[in-house]
């Protein structure tokens, strides 16, 4: 009886001993995990001079191949470059008819088409990779932000003011397919200002504009979790009339690499303002900081994880290879 | 109710969202005093005000003000 009894105990001194150090292998990988050190190295400067100059630069898309479209604000075009910087071809100045730019502002790239958003014309104008104008897809609401899922599915963060905060799924006509609703609502719907990626299983990364806020969802808008990377701070507001406006933003862009993880270049409360990029997990805990060179509005990574971001204040679109160390 | 009394009714309502709408453009000129120069954010608010801050839009409340509210938001972003 003794004996069984000491062999009992001895089992169960060895298994609670393959417990606790697979345990502590589990804790170390995920020690590991979270002290990753990210270094980019500049490989290329697009649109410094002669016909691809940059003028003011407003968003950026790449395809599949990694050749770069940009569109410029200063002389209303959508410019073309290729995976090395060279410049291959833009639209025409400020185009008439269907086609009219005002402002272009955000560009999105899916299955060899084009959708760019401009301030002020309602819609989103579609174009092919060649930069030919194909058609418009009407929607009436300023669209901060977009995401192309599919031809026929179209993600977009809007400013809505008489809605409550959501990532709207629209159809190549312009229809309301879904509302993603975000766990939580600000009253003050420019408060519900956001950027938004979406990952390969339908999650949802949405950073806030001017509120410190990261969440996840899926794709039914359930919060899976939320970040607050500057102690949940007030927002900075300034009050004309009966408006309250946010005065600087928080968080300016999130992007995701293909490894995982998710980029979000912070703005007012970093410590470098509009050039450090937090990195963080899939489960939202921050892995690293990395400080661009200089400050940015926004930040893309391409198929290959290489990653851009603005130059000499819009005039200059910078590549960089991203390092894992 | 005959048109001499709507029009008495609705006069003093007429003055009062005139007024309204003049403070109202007023005020959104500070937001582009709020927001940053004009060059350093691109086209931000060209359907919205002209070189010298004076609003473009030609009636209250309409679609301007939302060009105003959505370049403000872009140009805080663009140059903050």
């Amino acid at each position: 009886m003794i004996r069984y009894a000491r062999m009992y105990l001895c089992i169960l001194c060895i298994s609670s001993s393959i417990h606790i150090h697979a345990q502590v292998l589990t804790e170390d990988s995920a020690q590991a995990d979270l002290h990753i050190t990210i270094e980019l190295r500049e490989i290329e400067s697009m649109g410094v001079e002669g016909a691809g100059e940059l003028y003011q630069w407003a968003g950026v898309c790449t395809d599949e191949s990694c050749n770069v479209y940009v569109t410029d604000m200063i002389d209303y075009s959508i410019k073309k470059y290729s995976a090395t910087g060279l410049f291959i071809k833009k639209t025409e100045q400020r185009q008439t008819g269907p086609a009219e730019f005002m402002s272009l502002r955000i560009i999105g790239f899916h299955e060899n088409r084009l959708y760019v958003t401009d301030q002020f014309n309602p819609g989103i104008e579609v174009f092919n990779r060649d930069l030919a104008y194909l058609t418009r897809i009407p929607y009436d609401k300023p669209v901060v932000d977009l995401e192309i899922l599919r031809k026929n599915e179209i993600g977009v963060t809007t400013l809505s003011t008489t809605r409550p905060g959501a990532v709207e799924i629209i159809d190549s006509l312009g229809q309301v397919q879904k509302t993603i609703p975000y766990p939580r609502s600000e009253p003050n719907p420019l408060m519900n200002v956001a950027s938004f990626e979406m990952d390969d299983e339908k999650h949802l990364y949405i950073c806030f504009k001017f509120r410190d806020e990261v969440i996840k969802t899926d794709f039914k808008g359930n919060e899976i979790w939320t970040a607050h990377f500057y102690q949940n701070q007030k927002p900075e507001t300034t009050h004309i009339l009966g408006l309250t406006l946010p005065k600087k933003p928080v968080y300016k862009d999130i992007a995701l690499d293909r490894c995982g993880h998710i980029f979000i270049l912070a703005g007012r409360l970093a410590t470098h303002k509009s050039r450090d990029v937090l990195i963080l997990n899939k489960d939202g805990k921050q892995l690293s900081t990395v400080t661009l060179p200089e400050t940015s509005h926004c930040i893309h990574i391409d198929d290959r994880n290489a990653l851009y971001s603005r130059g000499e204040n819009g005039s200059v679109l910078r590549k960089y290879e991203i390092n894992y160390r | 109710m005959s048109f001499s009394e709507l029009k008495k009714r609705l006069l003093p309502l007429i003055r009062v969202l005139i007024l309204t709408g003049m403070f109202f453009f007023s005020s959104l000129t500070a937001m582009q005093e709020e927001a940053i120069e004009k060059s350093k954010c691109g086209n931000a608010f060209d359907k919205c005000m002209d070189n010298e801050g004076k609003l473009l839009n030609e009636t209250p409340f309409g679609l301007g003000t939302v060009y105003c509210i959505v370049g403000y938001l872009w140009c805080i972003t663009y140059v903050e």
